[in-house]
């Protein structure tokens, strides 16, 4: 997915394929849970400069999301506390209606914690970085 | 957010009538969800996320299945309200 920045927040578009479906024609809701938490994640990176991880994911599913259907995906930070995020993350249809939404909380680690956390080298570890702006060791 | 428990019966109400593109004079507080016309359960889980987003709260999912009226939604969004601004203290 191509995420663009927004004031509030930021969006992508997308349209997935067969493979992605359970029923058929219907895209499986473990996909839709990983795109809006996807979604959630980038926009703290994207926003935030931060690197986090899910502490919980909570997801409503409204409609059936089809395969081969265009939806756009949205997310924005809700609230930042000293420890954590709440993030807020939806599916739309072409006219605008919510067919899947759901809430996050993030905590933040450094890139340090990262490294320290995940099986991942500094050169992995690159990739993030440029990312994160000013909060490289925050 | 703060919000008064007369400003919530009067935003569900709004994001109701315009969900089910009704005029605001044909429901109240105490009109039953289930009974209104045209209302099926997925259009009611839409209403509720549009809630849940407008104040920023998960709402329970017995709120969602057990709520009959407007009323009883908004107490439940304002004891979240209320929660929330507790845990922020």
């Amino acid at each position: 997915m191509f995420f663009e920045e927004n004031e509030s927040g930021i969006s992508a578009s997308f349209a997935l394929s067969p493979p992605y479906s359970s029923y058929p024609g219907v895209v499986h809701c473990g996909i839709i849970a990983t795109i809006l938490e996807e979604l959630m994640g980038n926009v703290l990176v994207i926003k935030e400069r931060r690197l986090c991880f899910t502490l919980k994911l909570s997801v409503k599913y409204v409609q059936p999301v089809f395969v081969g259907t265009e939806y756009t995906g949205k997310a924005n930070i809700e609230q930042i506390n000293e420890e954590y995020y709440e993030v807020a993350s939806g599916i739309y249809d072409r006219e605008d209606n919510v067919v899947a939404a759901a809430r996050g909380t993030y905590k933040a680690i450094s890139p340090v914690q990262a490294l320290r956390a995940m099986d991942i080298d500094e050169t992995a570890m690159a990739k993030f970085r440029m990312y994160l702006g000013g909060n490289n060791n925050k | 957010m703060t919000s008064g428990f007369q400003e919530i019966k009067s935003k569900i109400k709004e994001i109701i009538c315009s969900e089910l593109k009704l005029a605001p004079e044909t429901i109240n507080e105490k009109t039953k969800l289930r009974e209104v016309p045209g209302v099926e359960s997925i259009k009611i889980l839409r209403i509720i996320v549009l809630i849940e987003s407008h104040y920023r709260i998960e709402l329970e999912d017995s709120v969602i299945f057990q709520s009959e009226t407007i009323e009883d939604i908004a107490i439940a969004t304002k004891n979240l309200l209320a929660s929330k601004a507790e845990d922020r203290k």
